[in-house]
C-alpha cells in the first residue's frame, strides 16, 4: 500500500513537470528510469508495460497536443496499470481498471473520423463491464466477507486441487468483465471498431498495455479454470473467421490480437509452472510484434488504411517491404521468427498438460490463420498498383520514417528475427516473474 | 414490520406505474417515488448510508437528468408504445424473466448462506464490525483510515476526468478564413 502514496507522488511531479511542455520529454524519460528501477525487482509484468509505453512515447509527434496531453495521460495509464498489477483488494483493483479505461476514452475520443464513435463504444462498453465486475466483486464478498483477492481463494479453493473447483457466480461476472477489457472471444466485439476509429498511436498503447495488467491480475486471482477454456476456444475461432473478410488493416490486426489473446489464455489456462512461462514469453513477444508492425504502419502513413494501399509497394521501398513482410510471417507464426517460438513454446505446454483437443483446435486455427498474414505479404510483393491508387499515392509523401520509428522498428526487429537463435533472456525474465508468483 | 411491508409494496406498485404510465414525465415521478420508497425502506432496515446515497444520487442527480433529457427529447407527441397494437412486449419476456430469476436466485442465495447463523431477525446492520458506531460514522472510518490510498487513487480519477474534458472540448485546429457576408 505505501506503494500507491509513492508512486502517487512521482505522479503529482510529473503532472506538475508536463505542465510546462517543453520540459516534458525529459521528465518523461526520467521518471520512467526512474520507475524501473524502482519496479523491477517487483514484477516482470511491470517491465512489458513500460515497454509498451516507451514505445508510444517514443512515436508522438510534435502536434501541440501529443506533446502535452496525450504523455500525460498515457503515463496517468501507467500509474493505473502498475496499480491494477500490485493491487491486493477488490476495490483497488476496480479503482485502477477504472483510471486507465477513463483515459483510453479520452485519448481514443480525440482523434479524426471515426473516433467519437469509437471512443463512445469503449465507454458505454466499459461501463457495462464495470458494472458487471462491481455486481460480482459484490457478491463474491458476500461469500467470503472481506474484499482480499487471497481471502477469498482461501475459502473457495481450501480442500479441492486447482483444476476441479465450481465457480461461483461472482467468478463468472468479473472473468465476464475482464474478458471484455482483454477483447477475449465472447466479448470481442467493441474490439475491430475501437481499433479501426481511435488514433493508430493510441491503438498500440491499447493492444498492448491494459491487456499486460489485466493478465497479472488473471494470475493473481485464483482462477476458474473451465470458463477460462471457454474464452480460449472462441477467441482462437473468432481471431481466425473474422480477419478472414477484412479490408483495412487495424481491423485485421484487432481480430489477429483476439487470436493472440486465446493463445496466451490457453497458457494460464493450463495453470502449471511451464505453461505459465510459456504465455509470459507469448505476451512479450507479443507485445514486441505489435510495437514493430504499428511503428510502421504509422511510418507508411496510410490513406484510408485499406489493405490494398500496400500493393507494390515492393517496387519502389524494398526494404520497407522486407521488414513488413518479415513481421507479418513472424505475427502468422513461420519458423525461424520470434512468433513461431511463443507459439511453439505455448502448444508445447498444452500438450505437456494433456489437452490435446485444444492443442488440434489451435493448430488448425494457427495454420487458417496463416492464410491472412501471407495475404498481406501477397499483397505487398506481387500485387500491381491498380489505377485510382496510383493517383492518390501521387499527391501524398510516401514515408514519414523519422529516427525514432525506425529505430524502434529496428530494435524490435532484431528480437523477431534472433530471438529464436538465442531465447534464454525471454525465458529467464518470464521464470523469474513465475518465481514471484509460486 | 408493517411498516416496511407498505414501503416494499409501494416500490413495487410504483414500478409498475413507471413503466405503464402514459406521460414520460408522470412515469419519472413514479420513478422518484420508487427511489423514495426503497430509501424509506433502507432507513428501516437500520442501513442510514444507503438511503442517503438513493436520496442523493438517484432523486436529486439521476432523475433531474432524466428529466432534462426528457424535455429535451420533446417525446410527448408520441403515444407509448405500451399502448399500441403493433407494438408486440411479450418479445421482452424471457429475457426479462431471465434476468428477474438470477437476481432474485442471487438475493436469495445470500440469504441461504447467511441463514444458519443468524436465525432469530434479518437485520442489515448486525454483522457489522464496528457495531457500536453509526453507520455513516462507521464508513467514514473505514473510508479515510484504512482505504486512504484508494481515497487518493478515486481523487486521480476525478483529476482525469477534469483533463479529459478539457482536452476533449477544446478546438481541434484553427479553422480556416472563411468569407464574411454583409447582412448574413
Amino acid at each position: 500500500m505505501s506503494e500507491f502514496f509513492f508512486l502517487g507522488c512521482s505522479l503529482l511531479t510529473l503532472v506538475i513537470l508536463g505542465l510546462h511542455s517543453f520540459l516534458l520529454k525529459f521528465s518523461v524519460f526520467f521518471l520512467l528510469i526512474f520507475f524501473s528501477l524502482y519496479s523491477f525487482n517487483l514484477e516482470g509484468g511491470k517491465v512489458l508495460v513500460l515497454i509498451g509505453v516507451f514505445a508510444v512515447l517514443f512515436l508522438l509527434g510534435p502536434k501541440k497536443e501529443e506533446q502535452t496531453e496525450v504523455p500525460v495521460l498515457s503515463l496517468i495509464i501507467v500509474f493505473g496499470i502498475f496499480c491494477l498489477i500490485s493491487s491486493t483488494n477488490w476495490l483497488s483493483v476496480y479503482l485502477a481498471i477504472e483510471l486507465s479505461t477513463l483515459c483510453f476514452f479520452v485519448l481514443i475520443a480525440r482523434g479524426s473520423g471515426y473516433s467519437a464513435e469509437a471512443g463512445l463504444k469503449y465507454f458505454v462498453l466499459g461501463a457495462l463491464s464495470s458494472g458487471l465486475f462491481l455486481f460480482g466483486c459484490a457478491l463474491l464478498c458476500g461469500i467470503g466477507g472481506n474484499v482480499h483477492l487471497a481471502y477469498l481463494d482461501l475459502i473457495i479453493n481450501s480442500k479441492q486441487t486447482f483444476s476441479d473447483v465450481c465457480p461461483p457466480v461472482g467468478y463468472i461476472l468479473i472473468l465476464g468483465a475482464l474478458f471484455f477489457k482483454l477483447s477475449v472471444a465472447p466479448f470481442h466485439m467493441w474490439a475491430p471498431d475501437v481499433y479501426e476509429g481511435a488514433p493508430t498511436k493510441i491503438v498500440l498503447l491499447l493492444a498492448t498495455v491494459p491487456k499486460i495488467g489485466i493478465f497479472s491480475l488473471l494470475i493473481a486471482l485464483g482462477l476458474p479454470v473451465n470458463s477460462l477454456l471457454i474464452g480460449v476456444v472462441f477467441s482462437l475461432f473468432v481471431g481466425t473467421l473474422g480477419a478472414l473478410n477484412q479490408t483495412k488493416i487495424k481491423r485485421l490486426l484487432a481480430y489477429s490480437s483476439i487470436g493472440h489473446m486465446g493463445f496466451i489464455l490457453w497458457g494460464f489456462e493450463s495453470g502449471s509452472f511451464e505453461s505459465l512461462q510459456a504465455s509470459l514469453v507469448y505476451l512479450f513477444i507479443y507485445v514486441i510484434m505489435t510495437i514493430c508492425v504499428f511503428s510502421l504502419i504509422l511510418g507508411f502513413h496510410l490513406y484510408k488504411n485499406l489493405l490494398i494501399e500496400f500493393s507494390g509497394v515492393s517496387r519502389f521501398l524494398p526494404l520497407f517491404a522486407v521488414t513488413l513482410g518479415v513481421v507479418f510471417f513472424s505475427i502468422a507464426g513461420i519458423p525461424p521468427f520470434a512468433g513461431f517460438l511463443s507459439k511453439w513454446v505455448v502448444l508445447l505446454s498444452g500438450v505437456l498438460s494433456q489437452s490435446y483437443f485444444v492443442f488440434l483446435f489451435a493448430v488448425f486455427c494457427s495454420v487458417i490463420g496463416g492464410v491472412y498474414y501471407v495475404r498481406i505479404v501477397k499483397i505487398l510483393f506481387f500485387q500491381k498498383n491498380s489505377y485510382l491508387l496510383i493517383t492518390i499515392k501521387a499527391l501524398r509523401k510516401e514515408l514519414h520514417l523519422n529516427f525514432k520509428k525506425v529505430f524502434l522498428v529496428g530494435l524490435c526487429l532484431y528480437f523477431i528475427l534472433f530471438l529464436f537463435v538465442a531465447p534464454h533472456l525471454g525465458f529467464f525474465f518470464a521464470s523469474q516473474t513465475i518465481m514471484i508468483l509460486f | 414490520m408493517g411498516v416496511s411491508f407498505f414501503f416494499i409494496f409501494g416500490a413495487i406498485g410504483s414500478g409498475i406505474m413507471v413503466i405503464s404510465a402514459l406521460n414520460p414525465v408522470f412515469s419519472l415521478f413514479w420513478l422518484v417515488i420508487v427511489f423514495i420508497n426503497s430509501a424509506v425502506f433502507f432507513l428501516l432496515l437500520g442501513v442510514d448510508f444507503i438511503a442517503l446515497m438513493f436520496l442523493l444520487v438517484y432523486v436529486g442527480a439521476i432523475a433531474v437528468l432524466f428529466l432534462f433529457v426528457i424535455m429535451l427529447l420533446n417525446l410527448t407527441d408520441y403515444p407509448p408504445a405500451f399502448f399500441k397494437r403493433e407494438a408486440d412486449m411479450t418479445n421482452y419476456i424471457p429475457i426479462g424473466f431471465l434476468i428477474g430469476v438470477f437476481f432474485f436466485s442471487e438475493a436469495s442465495s445470500s440469504w441461504f448462506v447467511l441463514g444458519p447463523f443468524q436465525k432469530e431477525n434479518w437485520d442489515l446492520s448486525f454483522p457489522w464490525l464496528i457495531i457500536s458506531h453509526h453507520n455513516i460514522e462507521a464508513l467514514g472510518q473505514v473510508l479515510y483510515v484504512v482505504c486512504c490510498c484508494l481515497f487518493i487513487l478515486a481523487s486521480f480519477i476525478l483529476l482525469v476526468a477534469m483533463i479529459g474534458a478539457i482536452f476533449l472540448t477544446q478546438d481541434k485546429a484553427p479553422l480556416g478564413k472563411t468569407q464574411q457576408l454583409l447582412g448574413g
